[in-house]
């Protein structure tokens, strides 16, 4: 093995640990009390004009947190939804906060709560993050890159 | 000695009674059940759905391209019909998602499956604008819109709904039906599954329904 494939290899090594690192960090996150696992982005459809994000709010202190809003330069207004399906109709309002109750967590996941991203400034695409300020009752701001995900999980 | 075959009647015989009279019943029970003519088997054109999607032959609407069709001139085909909006940000791209992976994972027995994403926000969806949002899944998606007269007829043929719900600064989102309906060549739906079909359930009714 000579210098440049013995340097070749270092440098794939270090990426690789940044990347593993990397991902380590994105999957989980705590900020105070809470802990935040899982933030990802829905993968957008060229055009698309709205996009949804999803994550896991674990609440480890003794008192309830509340996520009451949240923010992000991908996109103009962020709000924080509810989506439920009865009957086949989908339905979608807008929710004030969401409750994360001592000791408990509450999952944004698809099918339910969601952080709603109104007029994105460009598509979601896979592999890219955003940038997004989650901001709690109790424990003020928090930054959060979410991952841009595929949807169909392939 | 007579006394002994024709003894009288006691009330200890009534639970025997009760066992031949219940057996009885159910012989008739029985007979009939077998004698009766089952229930018709429900054919391709006889199926729960065969009232949808009639009298909309004739209904207008614009496609990607800004062409305007009858809904009767997409028959020919096995499609996939949805009624949606670009701005949805779930079941809309989650359902357009899904339904490319299983027609992927169907391989050639989806051939000639096409999509119709009808919009039920047609103000905002233009055809350039649709024709951007599906650019990306090959020609067999087709987005339609039309004047919401013309969308409505379908929808309700469909026996689907949607609303409109006012949003913040003004804005609005949608509440609509989260199905997908199997429409055959002739234009009859054959079949429908929800949003949250699991992939491997989905995959199975597309099979059937184009083999």
């Amino acid at each position: 093995m000579n210098l440049s494939n013995i340097i070749r290899v270092a440098v794939a090594s270090v990426v690789l640990a940044a990347t593993v690192g990397a991902s380590e960090v994105e999957a989980q996150q705590q900020a105070g009390n809470i802990v935040i696992e899982s933030a990802w982005i829905g993968a957008t459809n060229p055009g698309a004009t709205v996009g949804a994000g999803y994550v896991t709010l674990r609440n480890t202190g003794p008192r309830s947190e509340r996520l009451t809003s949240a923010a992000s330069d991908a996109a103009d207004r962020v709000e924080l939804h509810e989506m439920t399906v009865t009957n086949g109709m989908m339905r979608m309002h807008p929710v004030a906060a969401i409750e994360i109750p001592p000791g408990g967590a509450v999952t944004l996941a698809p099918g339910g709560l969601h952080i709603m991203f109104l007029d994105i400034r460009a598509p979601f695409a896979v592999g890219s993050t955003v940038p997004v300020t989650m901001r709690f009752e109790h424990q003020g701001d928090v930054q959060v890159e979410f991952m841009v995900r595929r949807r169909d999980g392939r | 000695m007579n006394e002994e075959i024709h003894r009288r009647f006691r009330w200890t015989d009534w639970p025997l009674l009760a066992i031949a009279g219940l057996s009885a019943v159910l012989a008739i029970l029985v007979v009939i059940y077998f004698t009766t003519a089952p229930p018709a088997v429900t054919g391709p054109t006889e199926n729960q759905f065969s009232e949808f999607a009639r009298g909309v032959d004739d209904v207008a609407l614009t496609d990607s391209n800004g062409a305007t069709l009858r809904w009767a001139d997409l028959n020919g085909k096995p499609r996939l019909v949805f009624f949606g909006f670009t701005r949805c940000p779930e079941i809309c791209p989650t359902t357009v998602a899904e339904l490319s992976a299983a027609i992927d994972e169907l391989g050639a027995d989806a051939r000639d499956v096409e999509v119709d994403f009808v919009s039920v926000d047609p103000a905002r969806d233009t055809s350039e604008h649709l024709a951007a949002y599906f650019s990306s899944f090959g020609p067999r998606f087709r987005g339609l819109t039309g004047d919401r007269a013309e969308i409505d007829r379908l929808v309700h043929s469909f026996r689907a709904s949607y609303e409109y719900v006012p949003t913040s600064g003004g804005d609005y989102t949608v509440n609509h039906t989260a199905i997908t309906y199997l429409v055959n060549p002739q234009g009859e739906v054959v079949d429908i599954f929800g949003y949250g079909n699991p992939h491997d359930r989905t995959v199975a009714q597309l099979r059937a329904f184009l083999s």
